[in-house]
């Protein structure tokens, strides 16, 4: 009886202590009390008098949860599945201060649907602009401790009366945001646009030209986290692949074909393919003479094909029988079906809109110069959020299929150039293999390369490490074809067709605070300390004599 | 005249005003809130010494000077052990991460200068024993407070920001006045002439850890990967206990002959 009494006290003293030393532990706030980082704000651009995205960048406001219900004034902290349109506009309705989106490291883990509606939502908020500023930042313990630290305060909006006053004088911790910046946001006035340009010469007199086509840059919701893999890393892969594979055929001049190949690397191609408009109005307008201006056989746009087991083929206009183009998807639906047989091969024919501002493939600048040409994607829809979005990394790539897609088109150019089907070959006849083979190290090396810096426009004539890869790629080009030309294009001062704004990048401070009521709530908590010092100290002689006198008593 | 949207000069001027009253509004309320907590670390900080100093009756004893010229002392001693640490333990270049147990140890011993300068002050004060202590232990723990505390607080404290440590920094300046009327009041007893033969070996147990409280509180921290509330808490029961033993052998010693 009296062992378990014992055994009783003795375990409710030992849980005490081990909970006394778990809150004293706990109480070390992981948190640092201020902590700065660098916030990618959403970009700002005009295109043809049309303004987009944000226009503000100052941001001095509390951190909020998405899910909570005072927003007005406020930084609202979303996670990826908490940005949707609904709860954008809702902010933006509520008037916050600001939108701070969390980005996580690793992207392959995000399940399906919620990357789908953050991307519907990215393509939808940048259509118009707005106030009100958008920074996207990756994750990290600081930014994921604050994002838990709200949620919770918004959760507990919904408890009782004296469990949220008592949560926000004591525990509360609140965290300020503050993005200050002395000068105002500039239009950036000197914006180039470069497009590099490689020739493989054919054999014969005058023989027609096959232009095979990409644009290299992306678009995203903020620039410096647009990698823009799959569209459009995985067209200028398959275009580099191209020009290496032909440059080894063509090398030797029993094997060349009766085509020149003009392969052409295109800037400003998010924008409406400016780049590709001011290149064409470059070599059929002011050159003498090009390549592009008679007997252009087609031109074959690459235009993202890093995915998906579709393949569409963007035409302006129903190609007739008997043209070059023609031939060559005759060439192209016989290799998919029988060597590929899954893949879905579809023809999109989408007339010209000279009323529309908005381009929505590559080709349609070559239909408006008259030169025929077709977008070959994965993608059916010209407004789809996957042509643009900071989700768009290595994750959203699946190299077999960038391989299959790259052997697609690399055969199907060698059966037409060649003239392979009419000669009798089998269907199935491989043009590349062995040493010419298309290998998988080769295409994701490539993909790794066009995916590490991002190519955002506002970055690609600035930043050094964009600066390198557009050097880069001219190197390639110029070390397996002839003619290489970089064309740099200024945009007209007076009035460009599209304006950048700066401030892509800033600097942010998040401060760990109190709420008012804390401080006074923590002066009460030393007013009555400091009264129990005072008391001790006030009766110590009281101790001090009881002290001499036990002494005395002892020695006596 | 009309605010004009698409007029670059019109967006730069009000985004300029909203920009200065937004920091004013925020400074406004910095102003008043932070320095409430610099209010709070401070007093909280500063009040038990001013308790001590009006209840140990030395405000009777004119007392004041004299704690000044035990402050002076104070910055004289560790002026003498910056210049030594300085010139005989040069920076160490180890490993990161590696506690360099023996260099601390070192350093600590350094320490004991804290106890020569109190019994130079305390052997200029001519008076009962009491009297002595607590004229030099107040003087040198408000030199530490002013010079190793004050400013961080004023610097700190008044910030945005919120964080804990600088009201742990205040609980370790009482935890500090404590501490060092204790190590006062055995440094006298270790001078006395008459003190028993008994008494020595306690006398200067108490001494040694006193000199070496730091050194043992780093010890520890590391070791056993203290929270800092885990870490104040263990300080004030280590300087509670030297105080407590140091008073019974003060009070044993004072009154038993």
């Amino acid at each position: 009886m009296w062992g378990i009494n014992m055994t009783l006290r003795t375990s409710k003293v030992a849980a005490l202590l081990l909970l006394s030393v778990h809150l004293l532990h706990a109480s070390a706030l992981p948190a640092a009390s201020s902590y700065g980082f660098n916030a990618y704000r959403m970009q700002q651009y005009n295109l043809h008098q049309d303004k987009h995205g944000c226009r503000g960048a100052i941001v001095v406001a509390e951190a909020r949860s998405a899910a909570d219900t005072i927003l007005t004034r406020r930084c609202v902290i979303m996670k990826l599945p908490d940005f949707t349109t609904e709860r954008y506009l809702e902010a933006k309705n509520l008037n916050a201060a600001a939108v701070l989106i969390l980005l996580p490291q690793n992207l392959s883990s995000v399940p399906e649907d919620i990357v789908q509606g953050f991307m519907v939502a990215e393509s939808q908020v940048l259509q118009k602009e707005t106030l009100m500023p958008v920074y996207v930042v990756p994750e990290d313990d600081q930014l994921l401790y604050m994002y838990e630290e709200v949620s919770q305060a918004a959760a507990t909006k919904s408890a009782s009366v004296l469990v949220r006053v008592l949560r926000s004088i004591i525990t509360a911790t609140a965290f300020q945001i503050l993005v200050s910046n002395s000068s105002p946001i500039k239009p950036i006035t000197d914006t180039t646009i470069i497009t590099l340009e490689g020739v493989l010469p054919g054999a014969g007199e005058d023989p027609p030209t096959i232009v095979i086509t990409a644009h290299y840059d992306t678009f995203g919701l903020a620039p410096g986290l647009a990698y823009g893999a799959d569209s459009n890393g995985s067209g200028v892969t398959i275009l580099l692949e191209l020009v290496r594979l032909f440059h080894h055929l063509y090398s030797d001049p029993r094997n060349q074909a009766p085509y020149h190949l003009l392969f052409s690397l295109t800037g400003g191609g998010k924008y409406n393919f400016l780049g590709t408009k001011r290149w064409l109005e470059e070599n059929m307008d002011h050159a003498e003479s090009s390549l592009l201006h008679d007997n252009v056989a087609f031109v074959i746009c690459l235009d993202s094909l890093g995915t998906g087991d579709e393949l569409f083929l963007h035409v302006s206009r129903p190609p007739k029988p008997g043209t070059p183009q023609y031939s060559f998807i005759q060439q192209l639906e016989q290799i998919i079906s029988a060597r590929f047989p899954w893949v879905r091969f579809g023809t999109v024919h989408k007339k010209i809109n000279l009323q529309e501002t908005n381009v929505a493939w590559e080709h349609e600048r070559y239909g408006m110069k008259h030169i025929p040409g077709f977008t070959l994607s994965h993608i059916e829809n010209p407004k789809s959020e996957l042509r643009g979005s900071i989700l768009d990394t290595m994750a959203q790539v699946d190299i077999r299929k960038l391989k299959r897609n790259a052997v697609i088109v690399a055969e199907s150019l060698a059966r037409f150039m060649y003239n392979l089907s009419d000669k009798g070959s089998a269907k199935d006849m491989q043009v590349f293999k062995g040493s010419l083979d298309i290998q998988d190290s080769h295409l994701s090396s490539l993909m790794s390369m066009m995916t590490s810096v991002p190519r955002a426009v506002q970055l690609l004539d600035r930043e050094p490490g964009q600066l390198l890869l557009i050097s880069t790629l001219e190197q390639e080009f110029k070390h397996y074809l002839k003619q290489v030309h970089r064309h740099t294009f200024h945009l007209d001062r007076r009035d460009p067709e599209i304006t950048f704004f700066d401030q892509m990048s800033q600097p942010m401070m998040m401060y760990r605070v109190k709420p008012a009521a804390f401080d006074l709530f923590l002066g009460g908590c030393i007013a009555g300390y400091l009264g129990i010092v005072y008391y001790a100290i006030q009766n110590f002689g009281i101790i001090y004599t009881k002290l001499k006198a036990t002494m005395k008593a002892k020695h006596q | 005249r009309t605010f004009n949207s698409d007029a670059q000069e019109d967006y730069w001027t009000c985004a300029c005003h909203c920009k200065i009253a937004i920091l004013l509004d925020l400074r406004r309320k910095i102003s008043t809130m932070t320095l409430f907590h610099f209010g709070n670390c401070f007093s909280l900080a500063y009040f038990p010494y001013f308790i001590t100093y009006k209840c140990s009756g030395l405000s009777e004893y004119n007392a004041f000077w004299r704690c000044v010229q035990a402050g002076a002392t104070y910055l004289f001693v560790q002026l003498c052990k910056m210049m030594f640490l300085a010139t005989f333990f040069p920076t160490w270049e180890g490993g990161a991460g590696v506690y360099d147990f023996v260099g601390e140890f070192m350093k600590a011993t350094v320490d004991m200068a804290d106890l020569l300068g109190l019994h130079l002050v305390m052997s200029k004060n001519a008076g009962k024993g009491e009297y002595k202590i607590m004229v030099a232990a107040m003087g040198w723990a408000t030199a530490e407070l002013i010079m190793s505390r004050c400013i961080p607080l004023w610097v700190g404290a008044r910030g945005i920001e919120f964080d804990w440590k600088y009201i742990q920094m205040s609980f370790d300046s009482n935890i500090s006045l404590v501490h060092y009327i204790a190590m006062a009041a055995v440094v006298w007893m270790f001078t006395r002439y008459d003190l028993p033969k008994s008494f020595r070996l306690p006398v200067t147990v108490l001494l040694g850890l006193c000199v070496y409280k730091g050194f043992l509180m780093e010890l520890f921290v590391h070791v056993f990967l203290l929270g800092s509330w885990t870490a104040l808490l263990v300080k004030a029961l280590l300087t509670g206990a030297i105080s407590l033993c140091s008073l019974f052998l003060f009070v044993t010693l004072v009154h038993s002959n």
